[in-house]
């Protein structure tokens, strides 16, 4: 079998970029994958290759602007990092979630919606990233995870409703909303 | 609320989350490690992910456990892409640093140029040699083609011999007995030499951890390739030692220098030596260094070997670099010798005016044309 590679990036201008990116961010995710895997060698394995998946979708990613690049980047390395700490971990039942309140850094249903983003099992939170952030397909997402496509799927629903019900509980959204 | 509204807010709110994530999480050092191999990646993404994706890579934390003697031989194509930004990022920074900090910087003024070395850097930087009883860790590797250095931190891991140092010799220092420095042909350079720096005498060396320094040069033959360092016969340094032998294993490291050529010229200029007629058949000049080949009389002693360290360089400032801004080593007999001044500092050769040497003055534009 014939394996080449397409030059993601191409030239001065696409590494000037891509060195633009590190250097805004590569700090940033030090610190999120070293709050799931501890600083150290694991974590900055996880940075290093949330920036191996950058250079390998760089040609997709090019005429997005840096403001989402930069959350791309964050929303892969902590899916990185997760997805190297050890197995073991059970899947959460969602009945069995316990929530405190969300409490707003400020006033508004978006400061709500992202305190409760923060505090929900990291189950739900990653697939949402992928699918919503990252744009990756529900088969990408699957690919990544190790779980059916339909898998995906169940778990874009659970998490959409488990964020939407707890909006709903602390008055942010109220019972008529078609959501 | 609409579906799709929800959804955007989603997308704004997730992105937000991880930006806070990021915000409260403490700030984390990157280890020497991660810093140079993001530095080889920004110098060349692509080459940097087909070498990883072929497998080349093998920098990986992937030590559980027992430790192994392995071999981590990664070359290092760094590409200049001609961009600013590839050019900062090659190696050639430990180097760099050490000269910056040695105190000749005022001797040499403008004449010496230290970010020269980033483009002077090797491969192999970063690769690690490691069994249960020390490891090595190759930290920076420059040449000028007449002359290179190659950093090195060798790590005490051995529990058992840490405290055999301490109680029976009352020391932390080590050495070994035996070095060898070779080429790809198994041919060693003209001259070389170690610095040990002991624990504690740099920032980067903790408890039980050495600096060594290896540099080598070659009159001749341009210095490339790749060179293999041996270090045999590890053994305790002390006072009550006696160069008590504490391993008789071998450990071998590898360092890729780069292609690269001394200005050199062919001069055949006669001049004296020791009183006596002698000729100046080379002249050879690099950033790090000057190398000279002679012939002269068949029994001329070792007090004309005095001379060679009384040479000048003459710089456009006015100023100049005698035998107290270089160290001088000679080699040769029967007729000849070869002499290589290695320079406290990185020279900036445009600087060079001359060179003045048994009682000859050599101008560096006469000889460029």
């Amino acid at each position: 079998m014939v394996s080449f590679y397409l030059a993601s990036i191409r030239d001065g201008t696409d590494r000037a970029r891509f060195e633009r990116l590190y250097q805004t961010n590569h700090q940033r995710m030090a610190r999120l994958a070293a709050q799931i895997l501890g600083p150290g060698p694991r974590s900055e394995d996880a940075v290093h290759d949330a920036f191996m998946k950058l250079i390998q979708h760089f040609d997709e990613l090019r005429d997005r602007p840096e403001e989402r690049l930069s959350a791309w980047l964050a929303v892969v390395v902590r899916n990185t990092a997760l997805d190297m700490l050890r197995r073991g971990r059970f899947e959460t039942d969602m009945e069995n979630v316990s929530w405190e309140p969300a409490v707003p850094a400020d006033e508004g249903q978006f400061q709500a919606l992202v305190a409760l983003i923060r505090k929900m099992p990291e189950e739900y939170r990653r697939v949402l990233e992928l699918r919503f952030v990252a744009e990756w397909s529900m088969a990408e997402i699957g690919r990544e995870l190790g779980i059916s496509e339909g898998a995906v799927k169940t778990r874009v629903f659970r998490g959409r409703r488990m964020l939407i019900e707890q909006l709903r509980k602390e008055g942010y959204l109220d019972g008529r909303a078609s959501v | 609320m609409d579906e799709r509204v929800f959804d955007a807010l989603l997308k704004n709110a997730l992105e937000e989350a991880a930006r806070q994530d990021a915000e409260e999480a403490p700030r984390v050092e990157e280890s020497w490690r991660q810093r140079r191999r993001m530095r080889e990646m920004l110098a060349d993404p692509e080459g940097y992910r087909r070498r990883l994706e072929s497998g080349d890579d093998r920098r990986r934390s992937g030590r559980r456990g027992r430790f192994s003697r392995y071999v981590a031989v990664a070359v290092i194509a760094a590409l200049l892409g001609g961009t600013a930004a590839a050019y900062t990022l090659r190696g050639g920074a430990f180097f760099r640093d050490m000269f910056e900090r040695s105190g000749w910087a005022e001797l040499y003024g403008d004449a010496a140029d230290t970010e020269q070395l980033l483009q002077m850097g090797g491969g192999n930087v970063g690769a690690v040699v490691e069994d249960e009883v020390l490891r090595f860790e190759i930290l920076d590797v420059v040449s000028d083609g007449q002359f290179a250095m190659v950093s090195v931190r060798c790590t005490l891991l051995d529990e058992g011999l840490k405290e055999e140092l301490e109680t029976s010799y009352e020391t932390d220092l080590i050495r070994f007995q035996d070095v060898s420095i070779t080429d790809e042909n198994g041919n060693g350079p003209t001259a070389y030499g170690v610095r040990f720096d002991f624990p504690g005498k740099r920032e980067d060396l903790g408890p039980y951890q050495y600096g060594l320094i290896f540099s080598f040069s070659n009159s001749g033959t341009p210095l490339s390739g790749r060179y293999t360092i041996v270090l045999k016969g590890l053994a305790a340094n002390g006072e009550k030692s006696d160069g008590a032998l504490l391993s008789t294993d071998a450990w071998t490291l590898e360092a890729m220098l780069p292609v690269t050529d001394a200005e050199a010229y062919e001069l055949d200029l006669p001049c004296t030596i020791d009183g006596q007629p002698g000729v100046l058949e080379r002249l050879s000049l690099s950033p790090l260094a000057l190398g000279m080949e002679f012939r002269l009389p068949e029994d001329a002693g070792g007090e004309a070997y005095r001379i060679f360290s009384e040479t000048v360089i003459h710089l456009r400032s006015g100023g100049a670099i005698d035998h107290g801004g270089y160290s001088c080593g000679v080699s040769g007999g029967g007729g000849s010798a070869r002499v290589m001044l290695e320079f406290q500092m990185p020279l900036d050769l445009d600087q060079v005016e001359s060179i003045q040497v048994c009682g000859e003055e050599i101008l560096l534009d006469d000889l460029r044309g």
